[in-house]
């Protein structure tokens, strides 16, 4: 669940563990557009909307994998793939 | 746009808590080991001439010809980094970033082990003051001032220190401006005070040629008395590596900045970044000097616990006369940390290198091919390769300290003496092993 409120972004660098190929849910509530920026190989985005939504990851390769919302450069996840 | 977590995708998996456990007690047995049955006289320090390189080879690495192609490509580097970093596109997908961070420092390791001193051979600073002086027709030897002995490594280590800190601390580090920036500086602090002091001064303030230079002396190359190429075992040639003034300070920028770099990625600092109201730089800069002074002061502190009255040096230049002893741990702990990156993000900046300019080039006929992440792929086997190399640079490290002591301490001392360096050796491989085990 990541929540925004203009800069405030949160959860501060949640801690997830993931399988490789597993389907992460995200959801969203927000009050602003935006993206997540998922530092995996290769990288790969999230683009949410203004309001509440619910987007899907998945992770290709082994890793520890940070999430970080694009305009802040907030840390939301740290995803530990295996 | 700043990028806050800079180059590279996903990081290692923190290695399994087995084999740190295992690589933490294999070093400590091994340290005593070494301290306890090796050999009770100097080896490595003395007659440490090396064998003759079959008389071809000595000809072709001092033949003009060789020496004029390692100049050519040293500049030919330098010309293409500053051209991407002043034409190519502000993103991500400018090689530039790749070849500032990953080929130039973390390559030049495996380059050097292989090759030896090869930054030297290529400094493109070296090559711009030697035409300069060449344009004003004097002597590349010549000074203004003659360079002060006490200086040493001084001004390489806090230009080593500039570097790290652009890299791991400034937000701004994959930036174009900034990395354009520190390059501008590095050129003219080289040639101003190559101006001032001559050619001397690139051995001691040039970061990449000091870095380099450390760790060619764990390579099988090195020079006899006469200036001939020969061959030598890499501890010998550590043991040749000339203690000086600030050669710690360099050392401690080198390990420590490589634990720093382990430590940021921890998600407890992470999220005590974050969470704090305190400014994010401030915070990086705070831990970075931390870590480096960490390293140096408890190793300053260990080798001057050792004793009161050394043989051949002063007491304070003990932690100089043992600096050498830090390399192999340098060496290991870089490839633990780094080897992924430097593989898969290498292959990446490579194919990034065949269309540099974002505009459907294909320079070097592989321009959207995809890296091969191999390493990444086999989490067990990189894990384990990280942990050997940890532990093979601590024994290396332990072997070295262990014979300069016998040749440094006072015969009563010389049991004694080196329980405290390696008590700092243990303490930096536990540090090693702890922060690849991120827990």
């Amino acid at each position: 669940m990541v929540t925004i409120k203009g800069d405030q972004v949160k959860p501060n660098s949640q801690e997830i563990d993931l399988e490789v190929g597993e389907t992460l849910i995200i959801r969203f509530d927000t009050d602003r557009d935006g993206e997540l920026h998922v530092h995996s190989t290769p990288g790969q985005y999230v683009e949410f909307e203004a309001g509440t939504s619910t987007k899907k990851l998945v992770i290709k390769a082994p890793g520890v994998v940070e999430v970080e919302e694009h305009d802040t450069s907030h840390v939301v996840a740290s995803l530990e793939v295996r | 746009m700043i990028e806050a977590h800079g180059l590279g995708g996903a990081t290692d998996l923190p290695i399994p808590a087995s084999l740190a456990i295992a690589g933490g007690a294999a070093a400590l047995v091994l340290s005593f080991v070494v301290l306890l049955l090796a050999w009770r006289e100097p080896r490595f320090d003395g007659h440490n001439t090396g064998r003759q390189v079959p008389a071809a080879l000595g000809r072709f690495a001092d033949s003009r010809g060789w020496k004029i192609t390692c100049r050519v490509v040293g500049v030919l580097g330098l010309l293409v980094t500053l051209g991407l970093a002043i034409l190519g596109p502000d993103s991500l997908n400018n090689p530039v970033f790749g070849i500032f961070y990953a080929y130039l420092w973390v390559g030049l390791i495996p380059a050097s082990l292989l090759l030896g001193p090869v930054y030297r051979a290529m400094s493109p600073v070296r090559s711009m003051h030697w035409l300069l002086t060449r344009i004003s027709g004097t002597d590349p030897d010549e000074a203004v001032f003659s360079y002060p002995a006490r200086f040493g490594y001084w001004p390489a280590a806090i230009a080593a220190f500039a570097y790290v800190w652009l890299e791991l601390v400034y937000p701004g580090s994959v930036n174009l401006g900034p990395v354009r920036l520190w390059i501008a500086g590095y050129v003219a602090a080289m040639l101003v005070g190559g101006a001032i002091f001559g050619r001397t001064w690139f051995e001691h303030a040039d970061p990449f040629e000091a870095f380099s230079t450390v760790v060619s002396h764990l390579s099988l190359w090195g020079r006899d008395h006469d200036g001939r190429l020969v061959f030598l075992s890499p501890l010998r040639n550590l043991a040749r590596l000339e203690p000086r003034p600030g050669l710690v300070a360099l050392v401690a920028v080198l390990l420590g900045s490589t634990a720093y770099d382990s430590f940021r990625g921890l998600n407890r600092w992470v999220r005590f970044v974050q969470g704090s109201e305190l400014n994010p730089t401030w915070l990086g800069s705070a831990g970075l000097i931390s870590a480096v002074a960490v390293v140096g002061l408890t190793f300053s502190a260990a080798t001057l616990a050792a004793t009161s009255r050394p043989i051949g040096f002063t007491r304070r230049q003990l932690p100089s006369a043992l600096a050498h002893s830090i390399a192999p741990i340098i060496v290991g702990y870089f490839i633990a940390h780094y080897l992924s990156f430097l593989v898969e993000y290498g292959q990446v900046t490579m194919i990034q290198l065949s269309d540099p300019m974002n505009n459907g080039a294909d320079l070097l006929g592989i321009s959207g091919e995809e890296a091969n992440y191999f390493l990444s792929l086999h989490p067990t086997l990189l894990a384990s390769i990280k942990v050997l190399a940890i532990v093979t640079g601590h024994i290396a490290g332990a072997v070295a300290a262990h014979d300069r002591a016998l040749s440094v301490l006072p015969r009563r001392h010389q049991v004694t003496g080196q329980l405290p360096l390696l008590a700092a050796m243990v303490l930096y491989t536990y540090a090693g092993l702890y922060l690849l085990f991120g827990s």
